[in-house]
């Protein structure tokens, strides 16, 4: 299988930072309720303030992997284009499809930013694995936390309903197209 | 023995004469800050209130005192939560310990300054504690730059569920900004 994408396939590169950004984006859901759930347990459990402190942490430190995961991505999808749609795609499905696409990197990027500004605005310097420490961004700044806080959140939303949409589109291509579009995406697939 | 008596008498006269003034602080420039550390980054804050009475003069070490109230509750990080975490149960517990205090009476010069052996009492907890300063004297103005390392669990600050400290730093940096006059 090769590095690069084909005309017809999606190399390693482009599946691997695919579908790690997917498991990824899964944990970061998993952290974010578990610690969610830690800070409601707090007053009743004092050791669930420093749960919420280390899932958090991890959070973070996930969210900025994923940053540079999109970032990579997109550099290797200007050295590297995807494989084009189908001829056969009607031309408001390619429009969609790549307005979903697009939208994706301004999640990717817009989410791990939105939330490192929410914790600098609150004075938490972010640690990436306890191996450097990114600066605070912006002075400490409360209603800018909150702000924040709320756009983080909002960003999700938008990020599972945008998934929602990009997971029924492939399975249509799969199942009712009967085309490549979702195989080429698939590392167990050869054409 | 008369002139002796007198020679003594002049002595005593002397040092207490030498005994240094208490220094008008100016608050708003005056600053009790530190640094700790939190999932892995530093982060810093400060307390807001304190009550410094210094009295110190470098050409008098061995009369010079210092005595710092410090307000627990005035703790502030930037954050609200993070304060009410650090004024509250396990922590400073401002309720039942509003204050810190720290108390000098033994002063001498180092290489690049000053250092003050002293005791700092937190929450029940008194420890013998040495800060370290530079002393900057414009025309009677005096800008006091210093500060120590604390172990805070020594202190009992952040015990039990807290006290690990790979997500609380042991070592709190206090850092500490005094301008003064005499």
């Amino acid at each position: 299988m090769d590095l690069k994408n084909t005309t017809t396939r999606y190399g390693v590169i482009s599946q691997g930072i695919h579908w790690l950004i997917v498991a990824l984006i899964i944990t970061q859901y998993v952290l974010a309720t578990l610690a969610h759930n830690a800070e409601h347990d707090r007053a009743t459990h004092p050791a669930a303030a420093l749960q919420q402190l280390a899932l958090l942490a991890r959070h973070k430190s996930v969210g900025l992997t994923i940053f540079a995961l999109a970032v990579l991505r997109l550099l290797w999808r200007w050295y590297s284009p995807p494989p084009p749609f189908p001829p056969t795609m009607p031309r408001w499905q390619v429009n969609a499809a790549r307005l979903t696409h697009y939208a994706f990197y301004a999640l990717l990027f817009l989410l791990p930013i939105s939330g490192l500004v929410m914790s600098a605005a609150s004075n938490y310097p972010v640690s990436y694995f306890g191996l450097f420490t990114i600066p605070n961004v912006v002075a400490p700044d409360e209603a800018l936390k909150e702000v924040m806080k709320e756009r983080h959140e909002m960003l999700f939303d938008i990020l599972v309903v945008v998934a929602i949409v990009h997971v029924i589109a492939a399975f249509k291509h799969h199942f009712v197209d009967r085309d490549d579009v979702f195989r080429r995406m698939l590392p167990w697939t050869q054409r | 023995m008369r002139a002796a008596l007198f020679g003594v008498a002049l002595l005593v006269c002397a040092s207490v004469a030498a005994e240094p003034g208490r220094w008008t602080i100016d608050y708003a420039s005056s600053r009790i800050a530190f640094t700790a550390e939190q999932a892995e980054a530093p982060f810093d804050g400060g307390f807001k209130t304190f009550e410094a009475d210094v009295r110190f003069d470098p050409t008098a070490l061995s009369e010079s005192r210092a005595d710092v109230q410090i307000d627990t509750s005035s703790v502030a990080t930037a954050d609200k939560e993070r304060d009410g975490i650090l004024t509250g149960s396990g922590w400073f517990e401002s309720e039942q310990f509003p204050r810190a205090h720290f108390v000098a009476k033994e002063f001498a010069k180092t290489s690049d300054g000053y250092e003050a052996r002293g005791e700092l009492t937190i929450r029940s907890v008194t420890l013998p504690v040495i800060f370290r300063f530079t002393l900057k004297d414009a025309g009677g103005r005096f800008e006091l730059h210093g500060g120590a390392d604390l172990d805070r669990l020594a202190f009992q600050l952040g015990l039990g569920d807290w006290a690990d400290p790979k997500w609380i730093g042991k070592t709190v940096h206090v850092a500490v900004t005094l301008i003064g006059s005499r």
